[in-house]
């Protein structure tokens, strides 16, 4: 039985999670001192800078971009240790790291950070099954705050990521009508919860148990208040309604046909027998011309998740760790004899695209792109899933 | 950048017509009207989608040492190469290292009146650049909706803002050279750049050593190590770089190495030390806003200060920091800061 919950602050709501108990990292988002949406810990942040983050927190829920570096970090790290060795004589003591066992609470995710999971999911639980991501999935909390409409770098409604419903959350949040008068949080607002797993559902639980009864919390929580129409939305169990407020880029980018460029855009199911008819073509080359081969399109994408795994070590003592690869280095696909099957620039990116495109799509029936905007952002060259999707859509194969 | 741009064009549809190349090196308008990105035109319908503006800051000469040049040059190919007076730079020392066929390339030059950075445009309004209506005119950007001038000396890269070489002066190497209105030179870099960035390295000279590291680790620990800086850089050349080095593995991403970050942007800080063009590029690319102007721009001042000044792939060669002479200063010796 879900319930809803209505929280007057943001940062009370936080605050009540990190009391909730000491084993809770809970992450928020918000700006860093150069503009730049980041997840922080709660860990890292005391009472009173919190309350002064009010408005910024708020505001950072209300923008309809996610975070710059996408949360799959907290599923898959940057880098992880596995193993710790230290040699002795002849024998070699070897001990696995443990995944730490703290529930991970991540607030204010969004639908195309949320999807991304998915594909993470289909990868990492299906056989062989990673214990290491199975654990910390199993440790992750999400809570979604769904965007009201697409900004000029979204594509998420391209690849059928609802943003006004974030499929996959533990919890829904949603932002409510700015609190009037008090001056501290003149710009903020209340915040609504709505829980839609079981897991959602008892961290609500848990949480509001835990702060009913509590002086310091008082006033600060409401249980079944009126949930406002975009609560429902997000919860999936309405529909937007006809007239709610639409920004003209979200009309844009969701009708057929509004394609900026000049050709015509393609379906997503179409996409990936099309790239396969492409396999040769000379797109290939003219996109990896100006290609930089950086890994910026891969880390900062939330599917991207190719590992390498090496050893550190020194002298008797070291660790081996997982850490992110990317497919546009060069050293990626190079092999024990200096073979590299993908030598050429135009290889590794065409590689990427067709893994994103049509291996992903015809192996594991989803998509390597949930549309959050990311490498459109970032590119320093512009090349994005964007430029790819109108390049081939266009294409004319002449047989 | 009007004239410019039909200069570039009519200047690549004549090349191509005459059969004087068989590409054009450019640039050409990407996603969104902030975004310009490298275009390659080989039929005179390509080139005329050949544009160059304030936000042309990728430099174009080190493509001609990668995959697709190689194949190019050793089929017996040409190609015009537009280049601002920082790529002119870098272009001659990749000439003077032998990694370009100089008799395969027509060289064109432009004059640069400078590039925005994206990020200061941000700042100064208030939202993301590509989701305002901008008219980016000749002499100031005007918000369409609001009426908000921005004068471009605002939002200027910090690199080109103390750039002193912004076209290739060497008419005797350059095939061809586009110059701008005299209007749009931006003022002279001891007015205005200048002292601004001397102040910002300043402050940071003012440190204790303790701020100094908490300041670079900072930033520095979001860095990623993308590399998209050193791939960016016009004169990061080396066939290959000792980060990419396995065996043995100079810098590793074991987890708790976050000093790993810090090495990697101080060694490639120095290893380019003599050879940065201050294209801004390593600034520009950067996701995580990295304020790279202030290690890179350090060291060129630094350089300037101990050997006088040098200008990378103009001045004789070898470098201040390619030779020893018996009364180079010794800073050792002279060190008093705590």
């Amino acid at each position: 039985m879900t319930r809803t919950y209505k929280f007057r602050a943001v940062s009370s709501l936080l605050l009540a999670m990190q009391n909730l108990s000491p084993d809770y990292q809970v992450h928020y988002p918000v700006p860093d001192d150069q503009g730049i949406d980041r997840f922080y810990s709660l860990a890292d942040t005391d009472e009173a800078a919190l309350k002064n983050k009010e408005t910024s927190i708020y505001q950072t829920l209300l923008k309809n971009q996610p975070v710059l570096v996408p949360p799959k970090g907290f599923l898959l790290p940057e880098t992880e240790y596995l193993l710790q060795f230290v040699r002795e004589g002849n024998t070699a003591d070897v001990q696995p790291k443990s995944v730490d066992s703290k529930t991970r609470v991540i607030f204010g995710i969004k639908a195309c950070d949320l999807e991304s999971f998915k594909l993470l999911d289909e990868v990492f639980l299906s056989e062989p099954e990673d214990p290491r991501y199975r654990q910390r999935r199993d440790q992750t909390i999400t809570i979604a705050a769904p965007c009201a409409s697409e900004s000029v770098y979204c594509l998420c409604s391209k690849f059928g990521v609802d943003k006004h419903s974030p499929a996959g959350a533990d919890v829904v949040m949603v932002p409510g009508e700015k609190n009037g008068g008090n001056s501290e949080t003149n710009n903020a607002g209340p915040v609504y919860l709505q829980s839609i797993t079981d897991k959602g559902e008892k961290l609500l639980e848990a949480l509001y148990q835990s702060i009913s009864e509590d002086e310091n919390f008082s006033g600060e929580v409401e249980a079944d208040p009126e949930p406002p129409h975009a609560l429902k939305v997000a919860a999936g169990q309405e529909k937007r309604a006809p007239g709610s407020a639409k920004s003209e880029a979200e009309g844009e980018s969701e009708s057929e046909g509004e394609d900026k460029s000049e050709h015509e855009p393609i379906s997503l199911e179409a996409t990936p027998d099309r790239m396969e008819e492409l396999f040769e073509a000379a797109i290939w080359d003219e996109l990896a011309m100006r290609c930089l081969n950086c890994g910026i399109c891969t880390y900062y994408c939330p599917t991207c998740h190719c590992f390498d795994i090496q050893d550190f070590y020194r002298k008797k003592e070291g660790n081996r760790y997982r850490k992110w690869d990317s497919c546009m280095f060069c050293s990626y696909s190079e092999m024990a004899a200096g073979l590299n099957p993908r030598m050429h620039k135009r290889d590794r990116v065409r590689n990427r695209f067709f893994h994103k495109l049509n291996y992903l799509p015809k192996t594991n029936f989803v998509f390597g792109c949930t549309g959050c905007g990311r490498c459109v952002k970032h590119c320093p060259v512009g090349i994005s899933i964007n430029t790819v999707l109108e390049k081939i859509g266009g294409e004319r194969i002449e047989k | 950048m009007q004239t410019i741009t039909s200069e570039m064009r009519e200047i690549a549809k004549k090349l191509l017509k005459e059969g004087k190349v068989d590409a054009v090196l450019g640039y050409t308008r990407g996603e969104f009207n902030t975004q310009t990105i490298p275009h390659l035109a080989r039929t005179e319908a390509e080139a005329s989608a050949l544009l160059f503006d304030r936000f042309a800051g990728k430099t174009l000469s080190k493509y001609l040492t990668e995959d697709f040049f190689l194949d190019f040059f050793l089929e017996g190919k040409t190609v015009a190469l537009f280049i601002k007076g920082c790529d002119y730079q870098a272009f001659n020392q990749l000439l003077n290292e032998e990694r370009i066929p100089r008799d395969r390339v027509y060289l064109i030059g432009i004059e640069c009146p400078g590039m925005v950075h994206r990020q200061n445009l941000a700042s100064v309004l208030g939202s993301e650049p590509e989701e305002k209506d901008l008219d980016f005119q000749e002499e100031k950007i005007v918000d369409r909706e609001t009426g908000q001038e921005i004068d471009y000396q605002e939002v200027l890269s910090p690199f080109c803002r103390v750039c002193s070489y912004n076209f290739p002066e060497q008419p005797e190497n350059i095939d061809a050279l586009i110059t701008i209105d005299p209007a749009l030179k931006q003022p002279a870099s001891e007015e205005t750049g200048e002292d601004a960035l001397k102040a910002a390295i300043k402050e940071v000279d003012k440190m204790s050593r303790a701020e100094r590291l908490e300041f670079w680790q900072h930033y520095l620990n979001n860095c990623r190590r993308c590399f998209s800086c050193r791939n960016a850089c016009p004169v990061c050349t080396c066939l290959k770089c000792l980060f990419d080095r396995e065996t043995p593995m100079y810098m590793d991403r074991a987890t708790d190495q976050l000093a790993q970050h810090q090495f990697y942007h101080l060694i490639r800080a120095f290893h380019v030390a003599d050879r940065c063009v201050g294209c801004g590029e390593c600034e520009r690319v950067c996701p995580e806003q990295i304020p790279l102007h202030l290690l890179h721009q350090k060291i060129i001042q630094d350089i300037e200060a101990l050997y006088g000044h040098f200008q990378p792939g103009i001045d004789e060669t070898p470098s201040p920091l390619a030779q020893a002479n018996e009364n180079d200063p010794d800073p050792f010796e002279k060190e008093a800061r705590s």
